[in-house]
């Protein structure tokens, strides 16, 4: 098992695309904050903008890194660049023509945990990653934990943002052993997600609830309960995708 | 030639849909052979060797590996080394990078691997990118990667295609190496007479999904008068409909 781990952690560590990604997540946050501060020297940004921007002139150390961690979901960034890797893990072998042979060296179980085990590494290094600016930002702000949220809800935010992306980036690894082709399953998971996120609003608020996509909303906002279930939703959701990852791959194993 | 089967292979079925593809094939492998599985394209060659390594089920058969009923199964992943279709790579990775990387799910130590890659003429352009491999030094690959297990079979698929006159004659003198060198018992699938003829010394005709002929090549050689052009009759023969019945 840890020879296959090491396998997917070696082609990873190959390939210049993940490189590439951690770059882009390092620099969201700033990118979409410069992006906010030149909409700002116009007169057309809307209220919402004009209301984002007069927060952070007058923030905090957490509020800070609050509204610089939501850019990383509300742009979308984090999903385009998580479901490149994704991809790229799932698919790439099956693309490339080489999966027959990796499949001969060892078995389609210990394969199957090899990619679902480097894809939650790689989701989640990505994640930090993204996250380096924004408590970078809030550490070097006046006054952190003075503002609007406690150390808690941070570590609650943190926690759901997470399990967000680690629920999507097994999704797309769901897709990606379907189609197991690259662009087919980078453009399937960009229109789950942006279908998902645009039309989950217009749905019923209970179903909202149980659909871990519409958690994005809840960071920065919810409380410590909601933050809880959301965070659980999350969990259960990527684990329901694990399982439907494991079986898939698995399935023709005889 | 006294038998001493290492892998049978008993009634072998498998259908894509409606196609039948493989329908009964029967094959006996010794040890240390070289077996030619030979038939024209879309024959069922591939999907043969294919079902030997597991990675497509069969409906119906079995395979016995040293008198064990064995069913495709690669937990044991020292049997069987193959090289399948065209070989692939990681093509932005060189040729070293590419075996450690296979290398890694078997846990082989890199003085093996450049070991290996010495064996094929190949460590000195371990280094370089396999996007600008030559096709030779591709199938050397295909074949170190085969040797990463240490396999006790080696499977070969077309392996002399898009090879140019000196690739082929140092394939077949690879090939013959594997058998003679390293001990390994080797099965391929051509539809180049030639190349079964210099090489093997078994061959199996396959036919819609049947294998109609397997003989040693001394076999065959007395009845062809060690003749190729001879030889080539008796492969058309017995893979052109209706003649041989």
């Amino acid at each position: 098992m840890i020879r296959v781990l090491g396998c997917e952690f070696r082609k990873c560590t190959k390939s210049i695309a993940i490189y590439i990604c951690m770059v882009v997540m390092l620099f969201v946050p700033l990118a979409e904050y410069a992006f906010l501060g030149i909409s700002s020297m116009s007169n057309n940004h809307t209220e919402a903008e004009q209301q984002l921007i007069d927060a952070f002139a007058k923030a905090n150390g957490d509020q800070l890194f609050v509204y610089l961690y939501k850019l990383l979901f509300n742009g979308g960034c984090i999903f385009v660049v998580v479901t490149v890797m994704a991809a790229i893990i799932i698919a790439e072998d099956y693309a490339r023509g080489t999966m027959k042979y990796v499949m001969l060296l060892s078995s389609r179980a210990k394969l199957s945990f090899g990619k679902i085990g480097i894809l939650f590494v790689v989701s989640t290094l990505l994640h930090f990653v993204g996250m380096v600016i924004p408590v970078f930002v809030s550490i070097s702000a006046r006054e952190i934990f003075y503002g609007e949220y406690t150390e808690e809800q941070l570590v609650y935010y943190t926690l759901l943002g997470w399990s967000i992306i680690t629920a999507f980036t097994l999704l797309v690894g769901v897709i990606g052993t379907l189609t197991k082709n690259v662009p087919a399953t980078i453009g399937i998971g960009l229109g789950i997600y942006m279908v998902g996120a645009g039309f989950g609003m217009h749905l019923p608020e209970i179903i909202q609830k149980y659909l871990f996509i519409m958690n994005i909303n809840k960071i920065g906002t919810a409380d410590t309960d909601n933050l809880l279930l959301a965070v659980e939703v999350s969990c259960v959701t990527s684990i329901l995708f694990a399982l439907f990852l494991w079986y898939d791959l698995r399935k023709k194993e005889y | 030639m006294k038998e001493n089967p290492l892998l049978q292979i008993k009634g072998i079925k498998k259908a894509y849909g409606d196609k039948q593809v493989l329908n009964g094939i029967q094959m006996t492998i010794n040890e240390g052979d070289i077996y030619g599985l030979l038939g024209p394209n879309g024959v069922g060659k591939t999907t043969t060797l294919k079902s030997i390594l597991g990675l497509v089920s069969v409906d119906a058969g079995e395979f016995v590996y040293k008198g064990k009923n064995w069913k495709g199964n690669r937990s044991n992943n020292c049997i069987f080394g193959a090289s399948i279709d065209e070989p692939v790579f990681y093509n932005h990775l060189s040729g070293i990078e590419n075996l450690r990387v296979f290398g890694s799910l078997v846990g082989i130590q890199e003085k093996e691997i450049i070991r290996i890659m010495k064996d094929f003429d190949l460590y000195d352009a371990r280094n370089e990118k396999v996007k600008n491999y030559s096709q030779g030094m591709r199938q050397r690959l295909a074949i170190s990667r085969v040797f990463l297990n240490n396999p006790e079979v080696i499977i070969l698929d077309e392996p002399t295609n898009g090879l140019d006159p000196n690739g082929i004659k140092y394939m077949r003198a690879l090939i013959r190496r594997l058998s003679e060198e390293f001990g390994k018992t080797v099965i391929l699938s051509t539809h180049l007479l030639g190349e079964a003829w210099h090489t093997c010394t078994k061959i199996g005709i396959i036919r819609n999904g049947t294998v109609v002929v397997e003989e040693s090549i001394e076999e065959v050689s007395k009845k062809v008068g060690n003749d190729i052009d001879n030889f080539e009759e008796f492969f058309i023969k017995y893979t052109e409909d209706g003649i041989h019945d």
